[in-house]
């Protein structure tokens, strides 16, 4: 094996990896997205739906 | 990469947010004010016609509520720039992955384009459905909507994706996507309309019901375009940097 064979393949180890992690990461940022606007526009508490209370009607969230 | 695109988000959130909170101000908020003020008036009478039909109304007269003023327009700011929040980031996440994955490339121009996917996806196919309401107004009870607009938003999405990365024949799922929330059908009420006692109420509120859907339809659309153009712009700094 050839020291550049060896490189290459730790370059693709690498960058594989950093392509999982992203893809990982990218799920995160979306699910962290998802969890905001449903206590934005869909939490049950009397409070959240007052406070968020034109908000959810302008984005035309089923409200009330 | 999650914190840059968490701090981008929220840069874009507060630009799109606070630009939907000023036509928000102008134009929608003042039509539910003057929808509030019919509910207001009969609370004891939406009480009755509510247990009737075993309708969940989620008014209650102890829970706290901002201050009408400026105590409500804030809070109401703040709501709007955390749904931007939501909604950038999302949109953000799945233009990185598309860049990632099918070689889309990113720019404020295509970002746009994403903006009216998410205008399609959030507002417009859920809205065909279940009208934007005013207060006061009759609508099915709320869990059963909720899930109706989680299926028409997935769906709506998945259809849009279908169409964009699926090749030749098979971009034609998306027509299974389409049609899905319309066989569920989206949850009715038992009467359409507002069952206030006066007719004259009855008119007032009809029309601004309808007057509500242009306002929203409009707010919206100045939103997601805003809310995309910045997005795809972001994107691109982000995959540069």
């Amino acid at each position: 094996m050839t020291t550049s064979s060896v490189i290459s393949k730790a370059n693709t180890a690498v960058s594989s990896r950093v392509l999982a992690n992203s893809s990982v990461q990218m799920a995160a940022a979306a699910i962290l997205g998802m969890v905001v606007l449903m206590g934005v526009g869909f939490a049950p508490m009397d409070v959240a739906h007052n406070a968020a209370h034109d908000t959810r009607h302008s984005f035309a969230f089923p409200c009330h | 990469m999650f914190r840059p695109m968490v701090l981008a988000a929220l840069g874009i959130a507060l630009a799109a947010g606070l630009v939907l909170s000023a036509v928000q101000t102008l134009h929608v908020s003042p039509i539910i004010y003057a929808a509030e003020a019919f509910e207001i008036e009969q609370p004891e009478i939406a009480a009755v016609i509510h247990s009737d039909h075993g309708h969940s109304h989620t008014h209650s007269v102890q829970a706290w509520a901002p201050g009408d003023g400026f105590e409500r327009i804030a809070f109401t700011v703040l709501s709007n720039v955390l749904s931007a929040f939501g909604f950038a980031i999302i949109l953000l996440a799945a233009m990185l992955m598309a860049k990632d994955k099918a070689q889309l490339n990113v720019s404020w121009q295509r970002g746009v384009l994403w903006g009216l996917a998410g205008y399609l996806m959030f507002f417009i196919v859920p809205a065909l459905g279940l009208a934007p309401e005013i207060p006061g107004m009759e609508a099915a009870a709320l869990e059963g909507r909720q899930s109706w607009w989680v299926l028409a938003v997935l769906s709506t999405g998945l259809a849009i994706a279908s169409v964009v990365f699926l090749p030749g024949i098979a971009k034609a799922f998306a027509i299974v996507f389409i049609a899905a929330p319309w066989l569920v059908g989206a949850p009715q009420p038992q009467v359409h309309g507002f069952l206030h006692p006066d007719a004259q109420a009855v008119a007032t509120l009809t029309d601004l019901q309808a007057q509500f859907l242009y306002a929203t339809a409009i707010a919206n659309a100045v939103f997601w375009v805003i809310l995309g153009g910045l997005t795809g712009y972001t994107a691109k700094r982000l995959v540069q940097a």
